[in-house]
């Protein structure tokens, strides 16, 4: 697989606070990743670094195989954006944002946008500022899709989405996505979402990327598991992020199940069950 | 598009060509070389404010995320001010008499389009402006003179060499940062309208304010602060007046501190003025006519803004116990803004006076019309406000230009007034009528006024 984003030893901090520190990350082409992290974690800080939006202290970054910072200007245009943050001049109507951005665009699609225009119903008259917060959001996330990009990036793409809204634009991905050309980065906090489109996992904690990998294979991996012992006996979990004893046994979450751990106990007599998680608390376990 | 995102604003546009189209005709009626000055004035203001428009535009484009994202911005956005840099100079070489004038004009076009970029990037290069303001205090005290042949030919020599420079600096412009906050701040001023640019200044917390703005605007509220202290101490009741004014204060008031700073700055001048030969007054001449325009524009505009801001206050106010009686908010209220107007205008009327006597750059007749369309400014200034804070809806931003639009007017016209030797204006009959409607202006805007007060 083609590699698209490629990151080595990156460290940011702001006013002497280290926000990333040392991060190394792989996305490749095809991969829809879904971004998760607490508040103040770094998610964005991450996601404007790999765009080059937010200087870096130190590090390497390429995307598309070029330096982050001299990206091409083909490359540019296989890039879509959208950001957490609304930075559009808002005495620019829509119709009017639309056509700015069209002029920079070889690839721009017009049926794309009228398309989602219509359907998402967005006053093509209206200004930026006369916008309510979602319809801002959908038009940001218009302006990030009719260039018809390779690699899409997403900023807490649905925060300010109503539901209905928000299922809409998770829909627009996954036929996006069905195209395997397309990398997607989102970052977000309704895991619910994650789990309907990504194919992949990333935590950030602590200024790295602490956990990347499949969603099947994390939620293989990160389990809650009870364990019965029939005689008194001390049992030492591996991998283990979080354990209690209760009279019933032991009560633990481990970060990867281990297999021959598994087989062990069944021949000490063991009674290991194993509860699948979901991915919210997968991710509350991983970043405790 | 880019071009429309810099030029946004169609009143300011409207006017800039308005300026051309006066220096067209100028040129083309003119008989001979008396009125040069004042049609170079005319381009200069006109060509100073699109640049200024546009400097002020740039980081919204800049400073946004998707510039470094969109492919070829940087390519497009120099075209787009290639494209409107090269536009505003075609009525400099049809209004201009000559290359080498032409060439200087382009040099200088250059040199204040860098300026104007400069400090909107970082503020330290306003420093740019107050020493074109200040430079004759230099030459005077070095005794350097001025001539204007040899600084155009100079200018128009040295084109290539600052085209060069500019183009440079062209280039590193889209990746160019800045001082951050300072940016951020004139992005919230130009992402808002024009009329709501008061608001957005009052919006910055006090804590991440300079600390020259934060001690300016604390010992402007001391004031009433104290005010405030003595009548709860003591039984002497604030009137109407004073409790309405002191409920139109804001950090950027135009206050006694003002007055004071003004005052001492304009001594101070005087006293050089006094002390320097004669012969080179006349390069004071662009300071002395700058400071009036610059008071006007802060006291009366932050006026209109501060009170359009506060109208929802000033309207919870109104229904206090205290002015019950018919009209009595109406009435403090007319009596604070027509005070607090009489002040500034004689305050820049008695400046006027006393630079004129020092620099010599009006004679008595001159200043006499002067102090007139000063009047006459004032009373049409006022009208407008009250006519503008009585209606529901928001013309603050119209309003605004207008009042910009009409302290640049003055400034031109003076500058003709001056040079072309004109005779007393209140013997114009075309000026006694402008004055008499003035003056039938501003009562029909204090009786609307008083009248919506009536009727709530």
């Amino acid at each position: 697989m083609t590699c698209i984003v490629n990151v080595k030893n990156l460290t940011k901090s702001y006013k002497n606070q280290s926000v990333l520190e040392g991060l190394n990350w792989e996305v490749e082409q095809g991969d829809v990743v879904g971004l998760l992290g607490k508040n103040g974690a770094g998610k964005s800080t991450l996601l404007k670094s790999l765009l080059n939006i937010s200087d870096i202290d130190s590090g390497v970054i390429s995307i598309f195989g070029e330096q982050y910072n001299q990206l091409s200007s083909s490359s540019k245009a296989r890039i879509g954006y959208v950001p957490q943050e609304n930075d559009e001049i808002s005495w620019l109507s829509v119709k009017d944002l639309i056509s700015f951005r069209k002029q920079f665009y070889s690839t721009w699609s017009d049926e794309k946008v009228t398309e989602l225009v219509s359907r998402w119903e967005i006053d093509l008259t209206k200004k930026i500022a006369e916008l309510s917060p979602g319809q801002v959001q959908r038009v940001l996330i218009i302006l990030a899709l009719a260039p018809m990009p390779e690699l899409l990036i997403f900023d807490e793409p649905a925060a300010s989405l109503d539901p209905a809204g928000r299922r809409d634009f998770l829909k627009e991905i996954l036929t996006l996505v069905s195209d395997e050309n397309i990398t997607v980065i989102f970052s977000t906090h309704i895991t619910s979402d994650l789990e309907r489109i990504a194919n992949k996992v990333a935590i950030l904690d602590d200024g790295k990327i602490c956990y990347f990998d499949d969603l099947d294979v994390i939620k293989e991996s990160v389990v809650q598991l009870t364990v019965h012992c029939k005689k008194e006996q001390n049992i030492t979990i591996p991998h283990l992020l979080r354990g209690k004893l209760h009279s019933q046994g032991q009560f633990a979450v481990v970060s990867q199940l281990d297999q021959a751990w598994l087989t062990e106990m069944k021949e000490q007599d063991v009674e290991v069950t194993i509860n699948p998680m979901g991915l919210e608390d997968i991710f509350l376990e991983l970043t405790a | 598009m880019m071009n429309n995102i810099l030029l946004h604003g169609w009143l300011v546009k409207v006017f800039i060509i308005l300026l051309w189209l006066i220096a067209f005709s100028m040129r083309f009626t003119m008989q001979d070389d008396t009125r040069e000055d004042l049609l170079f004035t005319l381009i200069a203001i006109s060509n100073f404010l699109l640049y200024l428009m546009v400097a002020m535009r740039l980081p919204l484009l800049t400073h946004s995320n998707m510039a470094v994202l969109m492919p070829n911005f940087s390519q497009k956005l120099k075209q787009g001010l290639l494209l409107v840099f090269s536009i505003s100079l075609l009525p400099t070489l049809l209004v201009l008499p000559d290359v080498v004038s032409w060439l200087a004009f382009i040099s200088i076009s250059i040199l204040a389009t860098l300026v104007f970029v400069a400090m909107i990037y970082q503020p330290i290069y306003q420093i740019f402006i107050w020493l074109f303001i200040l430079m004759p205090l230099p030459m005077a005290l070095l005794d350097i003179s001025l001539n204007k042949e040899k600084l155009f030919m100079t200018l128009a020599w040295l084109l290539p060499l600052i085209s060069c420079f500019a183009y440079a600096l062209l280039n590193k412009l889209v990746n160019y940062r800045g001082n951050q906050h300072h940016v951020s701040k004139i992005i919230a001023l130009t992402n808002a309208s024009i009329g709501k640019t008061l608001a957005v200044q009052e919006n910055i917390p006090f804590t991440e304010r300079t600390k020259l703005a934060q001690w300016w605007a604390n010992s402007h509220f001391n004031y009433y602060r104290k005010l405030i202290i003595v009548a709860t101490n003591t039984t002497s009741k604030l009137s109407n007046r004073k409790l309405i004014e002191i409920s139109c204060q804001s950090a950027n008031s135009f206050g006694a501190n003002a007055y004071v700073i003004w005052s001492v700055g304009i001594t101070l001048l005087c006293l050089v003025g006094l002390v320097i030969d004669e012969e080179y007054h006349r390069f004071f001449t662009p300071m002395v006519t700058l400071i009036p325009a610059m008071i006007i524009g802060t006291g009366s505009i932050t006026l209109f803004q501060i009170i359009q801001c506060k109208k929802s206050y000033l309207a919870r106010l109104a229904i206090l116990p205290r002015f019950k009686r018919h009209n009595s908010f109406a009435s403090a209220f007319l009596a604070y803004v027509f005070s607090n107007q009489a002040v500034l205008y004689f305050f820049i009327a008695v400046l006027l006076g006393i630079t004129a006597k020092v620099f010599g750059h009006m004679n008595i007749t001159v200043y006499m019309n002067l102090v007139l369309i000063l009047l006459v400014h004032c009373l049409v200034s006022i009208s407008i406000m009250l006519f503008t804070w009585r209606k529901v809806e928001d013309y603050s931003n119209p309003v605004v230009w207008l009042m910009i639009i009409g302290f640049i007017s003055t400034i031109v016209f003076t500058t003709h007034m001056a040079s072309s030797g004109m005779s007393l204006l209140i013997l114009n009959g075309l000026f006694q009528t402008l004055l008499v409607s003035s003056v039938l202006l501003i009562i029909f805007s204090s009786f609307r006024y008083m009248n919506y007060f009536s009727k709530r």
